[in-house]
């Protein structure tokens, strides 16, 4: 009853409960495979049932709904326009593009998913319209971007990552579903399946109890499929491979199979990357035939030791060999197949951005839009044009009380507005600034250095509070550069990461440079002015490729410098080093900047030095290029 | 989805619990701040205690939802608007004390954190404006708060002129307007209730400590916590109707013990040596101006009502002095320890002992055992 292949079953789930588990984001590129998952999902919803795509770039106001300016002005009373979701009613929202959605967006979308109702209170309306939906996010971003807000990803049950080539296994057919919504409900759900959950959702990933509440709705909902009236052992299991396992929570070893050794970890985690080929081929012909053997003993779970094994075993009472599991060997495979590889699958599956707001960035464009975006906060007078939106409803309400003294008489209350009554959207945009720090970890200074620039990143966010400014921060040391701390306002999440950098190894100032172009360049395509403050000693001795030679070091160095120099970023040099290092000089100059040299920086002089005007100096037409061996 | 989850399923959490019923005791606390982890029942909290609240008497018809002359309700003073004492106020009649009154549920708004400005204060009534030219104000989510709760999910995330707005509004109890030709003020006493995840964004240091009580919510660690945080959930996703019954009488008993309490408000003793070892505490901790000591007295107090006690006692302040004080401390990036724990340690230089380390507050003075979950984390399964 239950399909061999785990992302058709994510699908049927939640085409048999949608509101219960409340969607699915979709990672990865979009395609023909996103594209199957959804057609396969709506093809299980009852006929009838609403399918919404929400447009990339949908305005805040459609989101909520807001006044319906055609309507209202042909009957003379305020018509309101219904929210999307609440247009979705009962049925799918379909979010492209849900790594660029805008945080007012997703606040919309949080409180839909939440209530199951839509509350507007905008431009004198007021309503509070029902909208239970489901939600399939589509995320394409790529590893190194920020995906989709956490806080959408808390609240709906699946994060499904589709193989390229993927297809559904078996055709939608919504009689299968037919009055699985009260079987849902009657399963039975003992204690000691609740208890399973619950103590699996604490070995790792993230606390929150949401995705827990999903997976223990979704083996209810496994149970219903398999035409059983009670959640058992193995429901338990692929619920939490299906739920909580995308959002790093180790999975144990299937029910049944929790004796198996684990010497074979590296096999399960390079089976990831095999995953395609089998679930691929599978959307070719004959579904069947491509089935792998039948393997006695599946392969063991990437991240668990046998202790753990063993206490799961206690837990979902063993399924006695031979009565067999419910669940379809290929199933299992399958599913282990899935399995991430622990680091690089917890990382990439966990929006790098955070919450809502840091996700939230509309699409890259020019900066002359900036009063076009961000939050409606209210209106003023004045005329459309250059950008500013007229405010209708302001513009209404300027013109109201007017319209008894500019009726002419004989001609029947047709709205007079004049120059005076117009008035345009005030708009705030929710950040324009970043500053990113990029930060020497190498050599022997580097624990105090590290200590000190932590106290600044913490001292210079205090300060911005009040400019809504971000921060995030690169270290480079050794043989790499990392991007620590993603974009972030929030203190909580600093004190967070810093606690503990490492230090020491090579200087890669090269690596250093580049990760920190990207990150600008990714800040300006946001439309955010990216700042960037370098501290470092100067001495670089690993070059762009990781390889050891100061004469490469410093020369790759100098050609990134060039570039961020180019685009006119704006670049603090602060050199920490004990003395003054001549090289630093013509690096900042490079960049258009100059080298300040702080022996003893301190967390308060760093931020004191960061509050002086930018060095004046025009930036210098062509860096000098050559090399200091 | 309709029917809120009851407050006293909810599971643990109790200096959450603790600080919106004392938010609820004495309205003029100043609001209540839960900033904390994702999915740990900040917004079901809030939305449960509306549910949860004894219905208050209001003058039939008037938007502000005035309190009838003479009414216990502690919202304060019942000053009438302007519709129920002006001349228009005709089908109510003008005089007080013969207003129609109503019974019903006491106000819960939610602010979207879309809402647009006009909103939230009110507006030209457009409709009546171009229809028949009058200039009359339609009220605003404020006036529909008035002698409610005002709650804001994300509060971190709202446009910093909307959250000042809001705190001006809740600290004077009246909504001023000033806008496209209309002039009016109305009473708008309410509770303002924010909540926020911390991880995605902070609140300004300036507005925060103008909430009244602060706290922090996080995601339970404990196994058997989380079991019965899931248990309850699936029981309540299955069939709510059920669920609300059988959480009824608990229901029952904590609202009446929030009445009883608002009762009891007035008539709790404060000495002057309490006040002097409030004062005492800020001073320790580096409080700036007065609205820690006020917080502190007015916390305790609503706690001593709860409690059922006579005066309020040094356990009190105690109890109260986290929440109270945790988002008033200056904040030194450099320094890693927590408020709470800094609080916790001027509490015990004090000779106060405080609430037991890490647990925040809901000691054995929190109030747990009175009016608290009677089937909290203690007395599970």
């Amino acid at each position: 009853m239950l399909p061999p292949d785990p992302h058709t079953l994510a699908a049927l789930l939640l085409a048999a409960d949608p509101e219960g588990l409340g969607g699915a984001v979709l990672l990865g590129p979009g395609g023909p495979a996103a594209e199957g998952w959804c057609r396969f999902l709506r093809g299980n919803l009852p006929e009838g049932t609403a399918w919404r795509r929400v447009p990339v770039g949908v305005t805040p106001d459609r989101m909520t709904g807001g006044i319906d300016l055609g309507a209202t002005l042909r009957s003379g009373r305020r018509v309101l326009l219904p929210g999307i979701p609440a247009e979705a009613d009962g049925g799918v929202l379909v979010l492209p593009s849900a790594e660029r959605i805008h945080a007012e967006v997703t606040a919309t979308l949080l409180e839909v998913l939440d209530r199951g109702r839509l509350r507007v209170e905008r431009d004198g309306l007021s309503a509070d319209l029902a909208a239970r939906v489901a939600v399939v996010a589509l995320d394409e971003a790529r590893d190194d971007e920020p995906g989709s807000p956490e806080a959408l990803r808390d609240r709906v049950a699946f994060l499904v990552t589709l193989p390229p080539r993927w297809a559904p296994e078996e055709m939608p057919d919504p009689d299968r579903l037919l009055g699985s919504a009260a079987r849902i409900r009657a399963v039975e759900v003992p204690d000691r399946a609740v208890r399973a959950l619950a103590e699996m959702s604490l070995r790792g990933g993230s606390p929150s109890l949401r995705p827990v509440a999903f997976a223990l709705r979704a083996a209810r909902g496994i149970a219903a499929l398999r035409g059983a009236s009670s959640v058992e052992a193995e429901d338990v299991w692929l619920a939490a491979a299906l739920v909580l396992a995308p959002r790093g929570v180790p999975l144990p070893a299937p029910p049944g199979e929790a004796g198996a050794e684990e010497g074979e970890a590296e096999d399960a985690g390079d089976m990831e990357g095999n995953a395609a080929p089998e679930t691929g081929e599978a959307s070719e012909p004959p579904p069947g035939a491509e089935s792998p053997p039948p393997s006695p003993s599946p392969p063991p779970e990437a991240a668990s030791d046998p202790a753990e094994a063993d206490a799961d075993a206690d837990d979902a009472p063993p399924t006695p060999p031979g009565t067999g599991t419910a669940l379809p060997d290929r199933l299992v495979a399958a599913v282990l197949a899935l399995l991430p590889d622990e680091d690089a699958a917890v990382i990439r599956r966990r929006g790098a951005g955070g919450g809502v707001r840091g996700a939230g960035r509309g699409r890259g464009g020019p900066q002359v839009e900036a009063h076009e975006r961000g939050r409606r906060v209210g209106a003023h007078p004045g005329a459309p044009g250059r950008g500013r939106r007229l405010d209708l409803p302001a513009t209404l309400r300027a013109a109201a009380p007017w319209q008894p003294l500019r009726q002419v008489e004989g001609e029947n209350s047709r709205l007079r507005v004049t120059r005076e009554d117009l008035h345009v959207q005030r708009r705030v945009r929710p950040s324009t600034r970043r500053t990113i720090f990029a930060v020497d970890a190498s050599g022997s200074q580097a624990l105090r250095r590290l200590g000190e620039v932590k106290g600044a990143v913490e001292l210079l966010l205090v300060d911005s509070y009040r400019a809504r400014e971000e921060v995030c921060l690169v270290v480079f040391r050794d043989r790499e550069a990392k991007l620590l701390l993603p974009p972030t306002r929030s203190l909580t999440r600093v004190k967070r990461l810093l606690r503990g950098l490492p230090g020491g190894g090579g200087t890669p100032l090269a690596l250093g440079l580049a990760e920190t172009l990207r990150l600008a360049e990714v800040s300006l395509r946001e439309g955010v002015t990216p700042r960037v403050v370098l501290l470092t000693d100067g001495r670089p001795n690993v070059d762009a490729a990781g390889r050891g030679g100061r004469a490469r070091a410093r020369e790759d160095a100098l050609v990134v410098a060039a570039a961020l120099g180019a685009r006119s970023i704006e670049v603090r040099v602060l050199d920490t080093g004990l003395r003054p290092e001549p090289f630093l000089d013509e690096l900042a100059r490079c960049m258009g900047a100059r080298a300040r040299h702080l022996p003893f920086a301190d967390a308060r002089r760093i931020r004191r030095a960061l509050a002086d005007p930018p060095p004046g100096e025009p930036v210098p037409s062509h860096p000098g290029m050559k090399s200091h061996g | 989805m309709t029917l809120p989850f009851p407050f006293s399923a909810i599971v643990g959490q109790d200096e959450m619990k603790l600080a919106l019923q004392l938010a609820a005791v004495d309205a003029t606390l100043g609001g209540v701040l839960v900033f904390g982890d994702r999915g740990t029942g900040k917004s079901t909290a809030v939305r449960a205690l509306a549910g949860l609240l004894p219905p208050i008497e209001v003058v039939e018809g008037c938007p502000y939802a005035c309190a009838p002359v003479r009414s216990a309700d502690s919202a304060g003073p019942a000053g009438l608007c302007a519709v129920c004492t002006g001349p228009h106020a005709g089908a109510l009649n003008g005089k007080p004390g013969t207003l129609p009154v109503l019974k019903r549920s006491v106000p819960m708004v939610d602010l979207p954190l879309g809402a647009t400005e006009d909103r939230v204060v009110g507006t030209l009534d457009l409709e009546r404006a171009l229809l028949d030219g009058t200039r009359s104000f339609e009220p605003g989510l404020l006036a529909r708060a008035n002698r409610g709760f005002l709650y804001i999910d994300e509060v971190n995330l709202l446009d910093d002129h909307l959250v000042d707005l809001l705190l001006d509004v809740a600290a004077s109890g009246e909504n001023v307007v000033e806008r496209e030709g209309i002039s009016i003020r109305h009473p708008a006493r309410f509770v303002l209730v924010g909540s926020g995840n911390p991880e995605e964004g902070d609140l300004r240091p300036q507005l925060l400590d103008r909430f009244g009580l602060s706290v922090e919510v996080g995601t339970p660690r404990d196994v058997e916590e989380r079991i019965e945080v899931l248990r309850r959930r699936d029981a309540y996703d299955r069939d709510p109707d059920a669920f609300r019954r059988r959480w009824g009488a608990q229901e029952g008993r904590i609202r009446n013990g929030l009445e009883r309490a608002r009762g009891r408000l007035p008539t709790v003793d404060v000495s002057d040596d309490f006040l002097r070892l409030a004062s005492g505490l800020c001073v320790a901790l580096g409080v700036d101006g007065l609205r820690g000591e006020l917080t502190l007295l007015r916390a305790a107090r609503a706690l001593a009502a709860l409690e059922d006690a006579k005066a309020v006692t040094p356990a009190h302040l105690a109890a109260v002095a986290p929440p109270s004080l945790r988002h008033r401390l200056r904040r030194d990036p450099l320094d890693e320890s927590g408020s709470t724990e800094r609080i916790v340690r001027a509490l015990r230089e004090m000779g106060l002992g405080g609430p037991e380390a890490g647990a925040g507050s809901g000691g054995p003075a929190a109030g747990g055992t009175s009016n608290g979950s009677p089937d909290g984390i203690h007395a599970r399964r």
